[in-house]
């Protein structure tokens, strides 16, 4: 059972809305937060 | 994968056990848990009546198997006693458990099925079948019996504690009226449901009743107590023209409400959704549970079946007739002392109870992982203007100009500011009531957003020019045309700013001031509360350049604000605090929205961030160790000290173990309360002695 936790809200990631940060893969659970995590991904991956 | 939000498992999103409520979706696990989901009184009142018929039953079959030596209808009795507790006090497993196999997930009430079943089913062939490779009497319906109403038990106080734990959210929902008395266009007076309201709608709101929904005073004055929402204590007057905020308490006069936000729109439900949201979320303290609970259930059958064949294999072996029983006691114990519901509830808990905390202290955490981030702070970048100073400006300075008085110049501006309610109105009233100046009355008042205020008094021409200046403003009071005078305004350095940098330096947390002030303005300030590291001079655009560059440099940072024009740099902070999240919670910037403007909260949040997540450390590492610890003695581990006898009521310590467990987690996430309590009240009496000297600090 795959799970990922959306990095800038906590809540459950979904597999179509996906962002790649320093090689690594991020889901997240709406549009929102990765928008929100584009403008700066260090805060969340740090 | 959604989590069931009354008992935190995981769930996969293609249940059809899902509830929409206020336009979220919420995904459940079992029936039990989507019924205790939508109407909990209920819910809690049959799992009582459960809990009676169980105790009551399970008691004298308790007696019975102990206490009395084997009679002929001694196991047909103690199968009329247990009957009811399976079917009855223990369905809501089975339909637990099938839910589960139906979403091919695994939980709890799969185990407890499996754990009751086995030993149930057992003792129904000892008893009817009477098999003769089975010694008479070995029936284990006290084992049956008994961990069902010790399992239900133990739910039954998780009810309860977590229903204390979200008391503060419960209790902002209560204060909005069930009824509103709505302003129909005839002029009369209805009362209807407050869900029926919607934006536009007129409602009266009388004295004693609180705000049914965010709007506007469309007539009528009052003062109105808004404690609940920013924990302000004095009461603020609402007149035409002012926004009042849902929930908030009318105190003295009836107020005409214009409505804006109604139902989940308005500030209450907004706030509530949001303590909720942050208890549905996880940080990434709960990867290790996380792990741990995707692969618990399997793994404990696995166990389970392999410690039973075990002991089958040894026994038959050893040609002991234990081998026909024993290996079924301790697929029991495995499966019943394995707890998965304490590594669920070791997070959510804890968040439900840390947001709720959080907003009894003013503030509104927007998500769990800026609780993680929190925790990790060592710099706070406090912005000057709105955050270390207090909102509104005061008069700091009047110049008269040849020809006029101080009282000239203070009682013109007053008489043509008493129709306004700019800032600095205000703080020209407030200094002219202060020094007992007249303001005479004025005529043909016009005030110009930007520029200024204009009229006659006493028939002479007054005109007011405000201009704002980084750091304070000034204002330009012209008589006739003729330049009469200027008035400095300044804001005011909050009371607990020295005491707030202090407590952060004690806990050894660097600080940062940025403003646009000029630097040595900036420094005079800065050495006044004891700042050292000082940004000067920056434009709002900067600020977030200056965030990054200590992030940079190693520093998790902590940035307050007001929201207004440094919105990139909260963004940009690990963590953003803004400073009196006024109406639009929600959409406000930041992580963190402070509701008032006490200052004290920026050292409480980092204290609450720091404990909740200790918490869940704790937790899950209690429920991990636990699991860990107890299964493999199920399993038999113990058996070469204590020999097999340890079976004839290791099943029950399993269910006693298991019902502690969880409670166990529940009852520690609600120590928090009081710890996170004590720690704050420790370091406001530790700081209290802090004064500032003299009056009021003036920039």
């Amino acid at each position: 059972m795959k799970k990922n936790i959306d990095p800038v809200c906590g809540m459950d990631g979904k597999d179509d809305i996906k962002a790649e940060y320093n090689g690594k893969t991020y889901y997240f659970c709406a549009q929102g937060c990765k928008d929100q995590f584009l403008k700066n991904p260090l805060k969340y991956t740090r | 994968m959604p989590t069931d939000p009354v008992c935190g498992m995981f769930v996969p999103d293609s249940t059809d056990l899902v509830y929409e409520k206020d336009g979220e979706k919420y995904y459940f696990c079992s029936t039990t848990c989507l019924e205790t989901f939508k109407s909990p009184e209920v819910e809690i009142s049959k799992l009582r009546l459960k809990i009676i018929v169980a105790w009551s039953l399970s008691i004298p079959v308790l007696l019975i198997t102990y206490l009395t030596g084997y009679f002929a209808l001694k196991d047909y009795l103690l199968f009329a006693l247990a009957t009811p507790v399976q079917i009855y006090s223990g369905r809501g497993f089975y339909y637990g458990a099938w839910n589960s196999i139906k979403q091919r997930t695994s939980n709890m009430d799969l185990l407890v099925a499996l754990g009751t079943t086995t030993a149930y089913l057992f003792s129904i062939a000892v008893t009817f079948a009477k098999p003769s490779f089975i010694p008479a009497g070995s029936v284990y319906f006290d084992a049956s019996s008994f961990i069902i109403t010790l399992i239900l038990t133990g739910t039954y106080v998780e009810t309860l504690t977590k229903a204390r734990a979200n008391s503060a959210a419960t209790k902002l929902l209560s204060i909005i009226p069930s009824t509103v008395h709505i302003l129909r266009e005839d002029g009369t007076m209805a009362d209807e449901g407050t869900e029926f309201l919607k934006k536009g709608d007129r409602v009266v709101v009388k004295p004693g009743e609180n705000m049914p929904a965010d709007g506007t005073v469309s007539s009528g004055s009052s003062e109105v107590d808004e404690s609940m929402i920013t924990g302000e204590q004095m009461p603020v007057l609402k007149k035409t023209g002012d926004s009042v905020t849902s929930g908030t308490l009318n105190l003295n006069g009836a107020l005409t409400v214009l409505v804006e936000k109604a139902g989940s729109d308005s500030t209450v439900r907004k706030i509530y959704s949001l303590i909720q949201m942050a208890a549905s979320g996880r940080t990434k303290v709960q990867k290790a549970a996380d792990t741990f609970a995707v692969w618990f259930v399997p793994v404990v059958l696995s166990a389970a079946i392999a410690s039973s064949l075990f002991w089958f294999i040894y026994l038959v072996y050893s040609g002991s007739t234990l081998s026909s029983f024993v290996p079924v006691l301790v697929f029991v114990s495995v499966v019943v002392i394995a707890c998965p519901c304490a590594i669920g509830l070791a997070g959510p808990i804890t968040l439900l109870i840390s947001s709720n905390v959080s907003f009894s202290n003013g503030m509104v955490i927007k998500n769990p992982n800026a609780l993680d981030r929190l925790s990790k702070v060592s710099r706070v970048i406090l912005d000057k203007t709105g955050t270390l100073t207090e909102r509104n400006p005061v008069v700091e300075e009047v110049i008269p100009l040849s020809g006029f008085t101080l009282e000239d110049v203070m009682s013109y501006s007053s008489a043509l500011e008493a129709f306004s309610n700019h800032p600095i109105g205000n703080a020209i009233n407030a200094y002219t009531t202060s020094h007992g100046i007249e303001t005479p009355d004025a005529d043909n008042v016009v005030e110009t957003a930007g520029v200024g205020i204009t009229g006659t008094v006493s028939g002479k021409s007054i005109e007011i020019i405000r201009s704002e200046e980084a750091g304070g403003s000034n204002v330009m009071v012209k008589v006739d045309g003729r330049a009469a005078g200027t008035i400095r305004l300044n804001y005011v350095l909050r009371a607990d700013a020295v005491e707030l940098v202090k407590s952060l330096k004690d806990a050894g947390i660097k600080v940062s001031m940025i403003t646009g002030d000029k630097k040595e303005e900036a420094d005079r300030l800065a050495e006044m509360i004891g700042i050292t590291d000082v940004h000067s001079d920056t434009h709002p655009e900067d600020k977030a350049d200056i965030v990054s560059e200590y992030q940079k440099s190693g520093d998790y940072v902590l940035y307050v604000g007001d929201g207004i024009n440094d919105s990139i740099a909260l963004e940009t902070a690990d963590v953003g605090m803004a400073m009196g999240g006024g109406s639009d919670i929600a959409m406000a910037s930041g992580d963190i929205i402070l509701l008032n403007d006490d200052l004290m909260n920026i050292r409480s949040a980092l204290i609450i961030g720091n404990m909740t997540i200790r918490k869940i450390r704790q937790n899950i590492g209690w429920a991990i160790g636990y699991n860990s610890v107890l299964i493999p003695v199920a399993a038999g581990i113990l058996v070469p000290l204590t020999g097999l006898g340890i079976y004839s009521f290791l099943p029950i310590l399993s269910a006693l173990a298991m019902g502690f467990s969880s409670t166990s987690v529940v009852l520690n996430s609600l120590l928090l309360r009081g710890n996170i309590a004590g720690k704050l009240k420790t370091k406001i009496t530790s700081s209290g002695n802090i004064t500032v000297s003299g009056n009021r600090l003036v920039h």
